[in-house]
């Protein structure tokens, strides 16, 4: 009986759910939202990618007044924290980041999706707007945040062709950071639990107390994201 | 249990059949729509305001795929008078139109739509008849004789009934429907009773009449709300009578209020459950007046389109003849229905033209060959709107030369520049928008039961509104929860790469002395008859290739040379945005926009290919302000209380189950009526009204 049921409900389920994707099709126009940048002729010689992700990753830029341009190709470059699209002449566009709210980047081995958020922090701005692009890891009522960036660690000067040209050592360094309610930010300094400790002095024993009684180490990104729900659950 | 289990499958199976019959799993030109507006009252005075609320019926029930914005006319046979848009809350809004003085003494329509609907053409736009009065007429002659007014039957529905001796009647008990077939005649009947909704049999029963009567149970469970047709079949198949029923098992709340009350007395009134849960509900008191001259309700609505659902045609048709029945009433006259159900064509859906729009509004035309007026297809259309900020969204035509813009909030309240820019230069092009307000059908006026005896209240109701004029009383306010904050523009870039402010420098009389003095990266040079100009690039310092985009006070413009005589004391900010720009598929050799002083976009007239537009924002929800007495000091304020509505409150809500509202009385003595509609979680609507009397 159970399983009638269950086939009968699915079916029209699938009926339904069908019918929407048809009617979305059929009623309205295509979407009219238009991304808007500069030619993109930037290169820099290097060891290490200046590109968050160097393949391009199909996503969907979300602009401030909320208008979504879906399934463009796109890259995040860190070094210059611009996000760069491929538009359908072949070129590489980067996008004016005032323009931009947010952007997604779906990884085509994963299909993990990635959101990138237009953050006003001014400690951390490259380009003196005070804007930065920062993938959310976590959202609810607390945020944690990283900013990509890619930094110049060093010079490295090499023979080529009987010419001795100099490359730029450029290295992931992602600065993490929680978003607070009222809009504040909490710089972490590192990926440990001192640096909990450190942002939240007036509850240090408490988030020590939990992070033992969760047996919590920070070793990766998801660490950090449980540390963020704990503190979450238990401090705000 | 396996006689149960078939029984499930085949009610399921059935129900899905249904809603794929109502066209809810139909693909998208599939889904239709119909709108219900309900005013406060069908007679009024000119300088009056009117209320209304408004529900949207839509086939899908999936919101990413219901319209989210109404329209509004008020028409007279001669002209519209009143274009409103309004923005449906989940199929749901209400507001305010004030009827201006000039208006003079008639009929009017009241007609609602939304762009969905008007695939299917006019005949399916909701419309209900006011009857205005001016506030100076005292003749009031325009009040027709109802003989002289023939009602539009025309698609009326309503045939003989079978006349064989044999007759079908259904009463309802709480439980069971009680159908009950009499012989009139003394042979016996071996026949079938079948009922049928949606074309199939949902039940059947043998059964054999001899001298009299014969009574069966059907369990209310087997009976879903509705209109069901109960059918009697002989041996051959041949139908022997029949009987279309509607079926509405209540399930509205229950309204308690006292019945008489002194004049600016406080009232309460009480609203309980009925058990199920009530998800939308709008309360009103209102003087009893003109307040149901024309009868139809939410109620009624909701039964007439499921009766146009099950019969396959239009709602409208139907509200003619069964419009303002009670239940009852309804089901006597459903009496001398006599359609078989195999006469019943599914009707089809028009090819869509117009858009849904399900999440902005959409201003929607046509790119005509300006020679041969035949459809320029692939033509890229402009749109801009004048501001501070420079502003571009484009479209393309369509191969019939349709096109569509989406607007969002920030065009609200703005001209719109829609210019096309063909494929070859020496090409013209026509643009025509379509108006959503433009009816090919004219107003037919219809009969308006009882009017001619209403003319000294009309009369009273003058005198009232002179009054109000005369001390300046207002009951509305705008609804500033639902006051929107400026929404963002379609902006070409965010931030120029260069602005200047001509003032700050000398004097200069021209665009070519601006440009040479003050903006280093703008060249302009005469090239015959006409001047040319170019941008030199922020980052590479080359020349960009082409000419750039050059815009005044947000439009964009083609023509330098008109713009050439703008000076320093016209011009407020030029931004130069001179890098090698992208937007969308479109290459820009950069930006130059010019903000002027003297509004200079004003004066740009094109004459092919170019339209201007004003795109009014949709109305706000306004806000009933509620008069409190609550001292013997305003007792006795002699400022007049002539309210005729003393609640409006269009979004009612229950906490627990219960709603208690109050409000004052007003000076006016007489009758006023309780006005409770609404929706129950089951989706079923109620109507329930009550009669309150206001003493001097």
């Amino acid at each position: 009986m159970k399983v009638l049921f269950s086939i009968i409900a699915g079916l029209t389920l699938w009926g339904n759910a069908q019918a929407t994707d048809l009617k979305k099709n059929n009623i309205q126009p295509d979407p009219q939202a238009r991304l808007a940048g500069e030619i993109f002729v930037f290169s820099i010689v290097s060891h290490g990618s200046q590109y968050f992700n160097d393949e391009w990753h199909y996503g969907d830029v979300t602009l401030q007044g909320g208008e979504v341009v879906e399934n463009q190709m796109l890259k995040y470059n860190g070094y210059l924290d611009e996000l760069i699209w491929l538009n359908t002449s072949f070129q590489n566009i980067k996008v004016d980041k005032n323009l931009v709210a947010e952007f997604s980047l779906r990884d085509p081995h994963s299909q993990e999706i990635m959101v990138f958020r237009n953050v006003l922090l001014k400690a951390l701005s490259l380009s003196g707007s005070g804007h930065i692009f920062a993938e959310q890891l976590y959202e609810n009522d607390i945020s944690l945040m990283v900013f990509r960036r890619i930094l110049k660690t060093g010079e490295r000067t090499e023979n080529r062709n009987k010419a001795v040209i100099s490359r730029a050592i450029l290295k992931p360094d992602p600065v993490y950071f929680i978003l607070m309610p009222d809009g504040s930010a909490n710089i972490l300094s590192n990926l440990s639990r001192r640096s909990f400790y450190q942002t939240f002095p007036d509850h240090k024993e408490k988030i020590r107390s939990m992070f033992r009684q969760n047996q919590l180490r920070l070793r990766n990104e998801q660490d950090l994201i449980e540390a963020v729900k704990i503190i979450e659950k238990e401090i705000l | 249990m396996r006689s149960s289990i078939f029984n499930t499958i085949q009610i399921s199976f059935i129900l899905c059949l249904m809603l794929t019959q109502l066209g809810f799993a139909q693909e998208g030109n599939g889904i239709r729509e119909r709108i219900f507006l309900q005013s406060d009252r069908d007679i009024y005075v000119a300088g009056e305001d009117l209320l209304f609320t408004i529900h949207l019926f839509n086939s899908s029930g999936n919101p990413l795929t219901t319209s989210k914005f109404g329209y509004i006319a008020l028409r007279s046979p001669e002209q519209v008078i009143i274009r409103q848009s309004i923005e449906l809350d989940q199929s749901f809004s209400h507001g305010q139109i004030y009827l201006p003085d000039t208006l003079s003494t008639g009929y009017y329509e009241l007609v609602a739509f939304t762009n969905w609907m008007r695939n299917e053409g006019e005949d399916c736009y909701f419309s209900r008849q006011l009857f205005i009065a001016n506030r100076f007429d005292k003749e009031l002659t325009a009040i027709a004789p109802e003989n002289t007014i023939q009602p539009d039957m025309e698609g009326a529905i309503g045939e003989k009934r079978i006349e064989n001796g044999l007759s079908l009647r259904v009463a309802q008990n709480k439980k069971t429907f009680e159908v009950t077939v009499n012989q009139e005649g003394e042979q016996p009947i071996n026949a079938s009773l079948q009922m049928i909704r949606s074309k199939r049999i949902v039940w059947e029963q043998n059964l054999h009449v001899l001298n009299g009567k014969k009574t069966i149970d059907i369990p209310a469970s087997d009976l879903e709300d509705g209109l069901v047709l109960f059918r009697l079949k002989d041996n051959q198949g041949a139908t022997l009578q029949r009987w279309w029923y509607y079926e509405d098992q209540a399930s509205a709340p229950a309204l308690q209020i006292e019945n008489e009350f002194q004049r600016r007395e406080r009232a309460r009134l009480s609203i309980q459950s009925n058990g199920i849960p009530v998800t939308r509900m709008s309360v009103a008191v209102v003087k009893s007046f003109g307040a149901r001259a024309a009868g139809i309700d939410l109620n009624n609505y909701q039964r007439i389109l499921r009766m146009a659902i099950e019969l396959q045609t239009e709602p409208n048709l139907l509200s003619k003849e069964f419009g303002g029945l009670d239940l009852s009433e309804l089901n006597e006259k459903l009496l001398a229905l006599n359609i078989r159900p195999e006469d019943i064509a599914v009707a089809s859906m028009p090819e869509r033209k117009f858009f849904m729009e399900t999440n902005r509004q959409l201003v929607s035309g046509i790119v005509t060959h300006g020679e041969s007026g035949q459809p320029a297809a692939s033509v890229k259309l402009l749109l801009n709107a004048p501001d501070t900020l420079t502003n571009l969204m484009y479209t393309t035509s369509e191969s019939d030369g349709s096109f569509q813009f989406i607007l969002t909030p920030y065009y609200n309240n703005k001209h719109l520049f829609i210019t096309a820019i063909p494929s070859a230069p020496e090409e013209k092009t026509r643009i025509t928008v379509h108006d959503k307000f433009h009816f090919e059908k004219p107003f037919r006026q219809r009969a308006f039961p009882g009017l001619s005896e209403q003319r000294d209240f009309i009369a009273e109701r003058q005198e009232r509104i002179r009054i109000k004029k005369t001390f300046g009383i207002a009951y509305f306010t705008t609804d500033s929860t639902h006051f929107p904050a400026p929404f963002p523009g379609p902006r070409l870039f965010s931030q120029a790469s260069q602005t200047i402010r001509p003032e700050n420098y000398e004097q200069l009389d021209n665009l070519f002395e601006i440009a040479r003095e003050l903006v280093g990266p703008w060249r302009i040079r005469r090239s015959g008859n006409t001047h040319v100009h170019t941008l030199v690039c922020a980052t590479s310092g080359a020349f960009l290739p082409g000419r750039p985009m050059l815009f005044v006070d947000g439009v964009m413009v083609f023509d330098l040379d008109k713009f050439m005589h703008l000076g320093s004391y016209q011009i407020e900010e030029i931004q130069i945005h001179n890098l090698n720009w992208v937007y969308g598929d479109m290459q820009i050799p950069g930006i130059i926009a010019i903000f002027t002083k003297t509004n200079e976009h004003e004066n740009i007239h094109y004459q092919d290919g170019f339209v201007k537009e004003f795109n009014e924002a949709p109305a706000n929800p306004i806000a009933y302000k509620t008069l409190v007495y609550n001292g013997r000091e305003n007792l006795e304020n002699s400022r007049p209380d002539l309210r005729e509505v003393l609640l409006w409150e269009p979004e009612a809500t229950l906490s627990s189950g219960k709603a208690e509202l109050e409000f004052y009385t007003c000076d006016l003595s007489g009758e006023f009526l309780v006005v409770v509609q609404g929706f129950t979680a089951d989706n079923k609507s109620f109507s329930i009204y009550q009669t309150i009397r206001v003493n001097r």
